[in-house]
């Protein structure tokens, strides 16, 4: 196996590491946007 | 072979720095998916501490009035604040606005002193000054510009008093006041909104690790006495002094809520020379502080010189080698439609096809994970999380965050010429204001 080849293998699970806190951090962004959007409305009825 | 270790370097670098933004993140997600179900809510405190609100003025006429009036129209019992501002070495009429201020017949009954400086040191000379005569338990400081909110140091008092012993200091977030001015100034306001409520959030909840800002923060006055004061022409006092806390085995607790609207660089110049002058007073306490990640020194202290050692020299560098690293490459690519056969300097062997892709596909994910940090900052201030900070965040990462490296470049060669000419950095070193 040369250096390419083991810097390759080392990239894919790197990425994949990303990959998935990607999506990790996606799904905390959209609850905690949800609870500040709930928590804290410049007014109590907008509508 | 040379030329495939230096990229496998550069990217294990950039790799090593996205983990550790990626474990602060952790720690900020954590810290708002717990807190962002409750409201805040302004109860009694205890007791409420004789605080000493010290501002620090050297020519601010421009700003001086609106900064006094929101700090004496705090919530915080008015015979609990004494307020000492200082015209410091001034050519300007800061002195005359400030009296004007507090002969309005409202303030008649606070305890305000105007002090008429002419002596050296800069803010941190002021900040000793004031300690020498500050009757409060706690000092208070705020930045000329700096507008506090009306809860701003009840938040700041309420963290302390959570536990008096280890939290001699308390630090907010400072947000900016002309984020809508132009381009860049909204570009700061991310950054800013980042730093505050993603890197403070996560070291705090994660490590118990606070940094003094400039600005709205107090400390125990006994305790700052006991550290020796404030370093007298420190260009970074606030970093300085941090370290000084940690390095005592004690604590900068977090007041999240706890808010100032301060004014930003408008223009490159004005910014180029702060974040310059940031970056030279940093490298001076990295290089300060650079003999406690050896020794048996306190392990927060030892954390935080890791982190600015990585973050101003070894991610810089990493940055600026796969710069490089790239234009290379995209020269020799466009030579190469004029001269045929040319090989570019910096690529892997063709025995993997693969690679490529995959780097371009880390390089998205890279991206991906800059706007999802900048995003979640955004959401947890009401009404901030726009599409359009989507598309400024996309817009800066290849254009205002890429400054960094010419002000890096710059603060290192400064610092490097101060040590080999003997410059003195003891003068006062501010940020122009604007006229909003």
């Amino acid at each position: 196996m040369n250096l390419t080849n083991i810097f390759f293998v080392l990239a894919i699970i790197i990425s994949a590491f990303f990959a998935f806190c990607t999506v990790g951090f996606f799904i905390c962004h959209l609850v905690i946007y949800h609870r500040i959007n709930k928590n804290f409305k410049a007014v109590e009825k907008d509508d | 072979m040379i030329n495939q270790v230096l990229m496998i370097i550069t990217l294990i670098s950039i790799w090593f720095s996205l983990t550790m933004s990626l474990m602060i993140l952790t720690g900020a997600a954590h810290f708002w998916l717990k807190n962002s179900r409750t409201k805040s809510i302004v109860e009694k405190l205890p007791r409420y501490p004789l605080i000493t609100v010290v501002v620090p003025a050297h020519n601010e006429e421009l700003v001086i009035a609106q900064t006094v009036e929101a700090i004496l129209n705090m919530n915080y019992p008015q015979a609990r604040v004494e307020v000492m501002l200082f015209a410091d070495n001034c050519s300007d009429h800061t002195y005359e606005v400030m009296k004007d201020i507090k002969q309005l017949p409202k303030y008649q009954m606070r305890n305000i002193k105007i002090i008429k400086r002419k002596g050296a040191g800069g803010k941190a000379g002021v900040l000793n000054d004031a300690l020498k005569t500050a009757h409060g338990e706690y000092i208070a400081v705020y930045d000329a510009d700096a507008m506090p909110e009306k809860n701003a140091l009840y938040f700041l008092v309420a963290e302390a008093l959570k536990d008096p012993t280890r939290h001699v200091a308390a630090f907010g977030r400072n947000k900016t006041r002309n984020a809508t001015q132009n381009f860049l100034t909204r570009c700061i306001n991310q950054e800013i909104v980042v730093t505050q409520r993603i890197q403070h959030i996560g070291l705090w909840h994660l490590f118990k690790i606070g940094r003094i800002p400039g600005t709205n923060f107090i400390i125990n006055t006994e305790f700052v006495k006991s550290i020796g004061g404030w370093r007298n022409g420190a260009l970074t006092e606030d970093t300085d002094i941090s370290f000084k806390i940690m390095q005592s085995g004690k604590l900068i607790a977090l007041a999240y809520n706890s808010e100032a609207f301060q004014q930003e660089p408008e223009n490159l110049k004005a910014y180029y020379l702060q974040r310059k002058r940031w970056a030279k007073g940093n490298y001076e306490v990295v290089i300060a502080n650079f003999k406690h990640l050896f020794d048996r020194s306190n392990w927060r202290v030892k954390f935080e010189t890791f982190y600015y050692v990585s973050t101003f020299l070894w991610f810089n560098c990493a940055i600026i080698l796969s710069d490089v690293i790239f234009f290379s490459n995209v020269v020799v690519l466009s030579l190469g439609l004029f001269i045929p056969n040319l090989q570019l300097p910096f690529m892997f062997s063709a025995s993997n096809v693969y690679i490529a892709q995959i780097l371009f596909f880390n390089w998205g994910l890279m991206i991906l994970l800059y706007l999802l940090q900048i995003s979640m900052a955004l959401v947890t201030q009401f009404g901030q999380a726009t599409p359009e900070q989507i598309w400024l965040g996309l817009a800066s990462y290849f254009s205002y965050s890429q400054l960094f490296i010419i002000v890096s470049i710059s603060a290192v060669c400064s610092v490097m010429l101060d040590r080999i000419l003997h410059r003195d950095g003891n003068v006062w070193v501010k940020t122009k204001r604007f006229d909003d």
